[in-house]
């Protein structure tokens, strides 16, 4: 009895790390289990201790979070959110995320912490045993806001996307093309890459993702597109059929297992996949830096 | 008597001489026989990628037009004016590139005998020979040498038995796999980006494919991919996605490509639709001068 009254009264007390996440956002991924998911666990744990040590790692190594957010924005700016984690965080190890001289401003219920000194991120709060950590200090004041029933889970599409991924994963994507917000974001790797990803990504209205980490070597999951409009599904199709493509010749060459399978139901196109024998895959990645590979 | 002296007169005999000369030179320069020598006696036996532009076709202008136009913007006041009115003159029939070994060859027909001498008095940084209407240019003269030396058929004499008809298109290009340079060539790239991109390469013999102009804007063609053991299923997967990979490095450019994927004995072929070249040629070609400058 003491330990769902426990269990209530955490669910009254903290917050999701979603609902900091303000409706604005172009994109976010949500890890969810992983202090407690075997597969999960291993990857984020993988990353978390991969040299070199930087302060984001470390904290991450500290704390153990089960829950992680993370959010960028159009203007390419991140928000992490890291919640229900093991450990508290320590101040030290805050403060060397921003690195820099510190400053502190009250916004609503939050005690933001920001800095003026370069780095990745610049500000961070602690909030309803949430950690966010920003770009910069407004996009704290933004989550702030975002609690109060402006965060993306309180979008139309978030919900159809959820309604449409059916399978449970440990982590979930989710990328907002409204105001075509995502196809902008697109468009600058686009620049800088100087390659198309997404040839229909003015026609998406949204897209959503969940990966299962079955454990260090297998993934399973699964890609949506939501087309804005009927007529343009073969075009959406076409991307699906790509990507699946380039998921399986990128991993043929690192020796991966990959099956992957589309599918069109009516608005929405479905690119199915399992991948085995991923561990050293993963390694490299962590090696090069996951944000290097989504960041314009 | 009187009319008799002047029509000895030594000024009358220089005159009648630089002209009869002048009218040689003429005829020498513009009207006299040239010997053609085939296109494909020129690429030089180790290359194994050939592609070919014909400036001289009809489809072809609307590129060339929108090109001129670009270049002699780029070139300031009398260099400019300069460039314009010679541009007609200068502007190669055919440009035909090889690769592994790098050559160039241009063809100018009888333009050649004019322009040879003017491609020695600018001090060209490439080693260069007439051959007929063509010239040769490529990083070390032993490879002109090598060229010119050659007798009998070779890979791409061969290869212009199979393919010549390609010469009616406005661009072509050939790849020969036949001793697996494409193959070795594939995979250092694979290698290099961690990435399979045409597992298949070794059932494959030869790459063929050209483009036709309709306008400075639109064109059609056509890339055929022929097995060696007449096994397409792999390879088809393999074309598919290649067709998808050059649609979407096109985009940036502003080029737009449609094709469809077909399979026929021995080979599979992409038939596709392309627009917005003659722009993103400009737009490429203009950026590379104007930072070379």
């Amino acid at each position: 009895m003491s330990i769902i009254l426990f269990a209530l009264m955490l669910s009254v007390g903290n917050a999701g790390t979603l609902d900091f996440v303000s409706d604005r956002c172009m994109a976010v991924v949500t890890a969810r289990g992983a202090a407690r998911d075997v597969g999960l666990s291993w990857l984020v744990d993988s990353w978390a201790h991969t040299p070199p040590e930087v302060p984001i790692r470390k904290l991450v190594a500290d704390i153990e979070p089960d829950e992680v957010s993370l959010a960028i924005f159009p203007s390419g700016k991140m928000l992490v959110v890291l919640g229900a984690w093991k450990g508290k965080p320590k101040t030290r190890d805050l403060e060397a995320l921003i690195p820099g001289a510190l400053g502190v401003v009250r916004y609503k219920e939050m005690e933001i912490t920001f800095s003026t000194g370069e780095g990745a991120f610049s500000a961070y709060s602690l909030c309803r045993g949430n950690l966010l950590i920003g770009t910069d200090r407004k996009l704290i004041e933004e989550a702030a806001d975002a609690r109060e029933g402006r965060s993306v889970e309180h979008l139309r599409s978030y919900s159809e996307m959820e309604g449409n991924l059916v399978q449970e994963g440990d982590i979930i994507f989710f990328a907002d093309n409204r105001n075509q917000k995502f196809a902008e974001f697109l468009r600058a790797l686009e620049d800088k890459w100087k390659m198309s990803l997404l040839l229909s990504a003015d026609r998406l209205e949204w897209v959503g993702a969940c990966v299962d980490v079955v454990d260090q070597d297998r993934v399973k999951g699964r890609v949506v597109f939501k087309s804005s409009d009927g007529r343009y599904i073969e075009d959406v199709r076409d991307d699906a059929d790509f990507l699946g493509e380039t998921f399986k010749r990128k991993f043929i060459a690192e020796g991966v297992v990959y099956s992957g399978h589309v599918d069109v139901k009516g608005e929405v196109v479905v690119l199915r996949f399992e991948a085995e024998r991923l561990e050293p895959l993963w390694r490299k990645l962590f090696e090069r830096g996951v944000l290097s590979l989504i960041r314009p | 008597m009187r009319s008799s002296f002047r029509f000895r007169s030594p000024k009358f005999w220089i005159i009648v001489g630089l002209g009869v000369l002048f009218l040689a030179l003429a005829v020498w320069l513009f009207v006299w026989p040239i010997e053609h020598v085939p296109l494909w006696r020129l690429v030089p036996s180790e290359a194994f990628f050939m592609a070919s532009f014909d400036l001289s076709s009809q489809g072809m202008s609307g590129i060339i037009g929108k090109l001129e136009e670009a270049i002699v913007g780029l070139v300031p006041s009398w260099k400019g004016f300069f460039l314009k009115v010679s541009f007609p003159f200068l502007l190669p029939n055919r440009i035909t590139m090889s690769h592994r070994p790098n050559a160039i060859i241009v063809e100018m027909g009888r333009r050649i005998r004019a322009v040879k001498p003017l491609i020695g008095l600018s001090g060209f940084p490439l080693a260069y020979r007439a051959f007929g209407g063509s010239i040769l240019l490529a990083r070390s003269s032993s490879l002109l040498e090598e060229v010119a030396g050659s007798r009998g058929p070779s890979r791409w004499t061969r290869m212009g038995g199979s393919f010549g008809r390609l010469e009616g298109r406005d661009c072509f290009f050939v790849v020969d796999n036949g001793d697996g340079a494409l193959s070795e060539f594939v995979r250092s790239m694979e290698e290099r980006y961690e990435f399979a991109a045409f597992p298949s390469v070794d059932a494959v013999s030869v790459v063929a494919g050209y483009v036709d102009f309709e306008g400075e804007d639109f064109g059609r063609g056509r890339i055929s991919f022929f097995c060696k053991d007449g096994n397409s299923d792999r390879l088809r997967s393999d074309v598919r996605f290649i067709y998808g990979a050059i649609r979407r490095k096109l985009r940036p450019y502003g080029v737009g490509l449609k094709g469809r994927v077909e399979t026929e004995p021995g080979a599979v072929s992409l038939d596709f639709k392309v627009e917005g070249v003659a722009d993103a040629v400009v737009r490429v070609l203009s950026s590379r001068i104007s930072s070379g400058r």
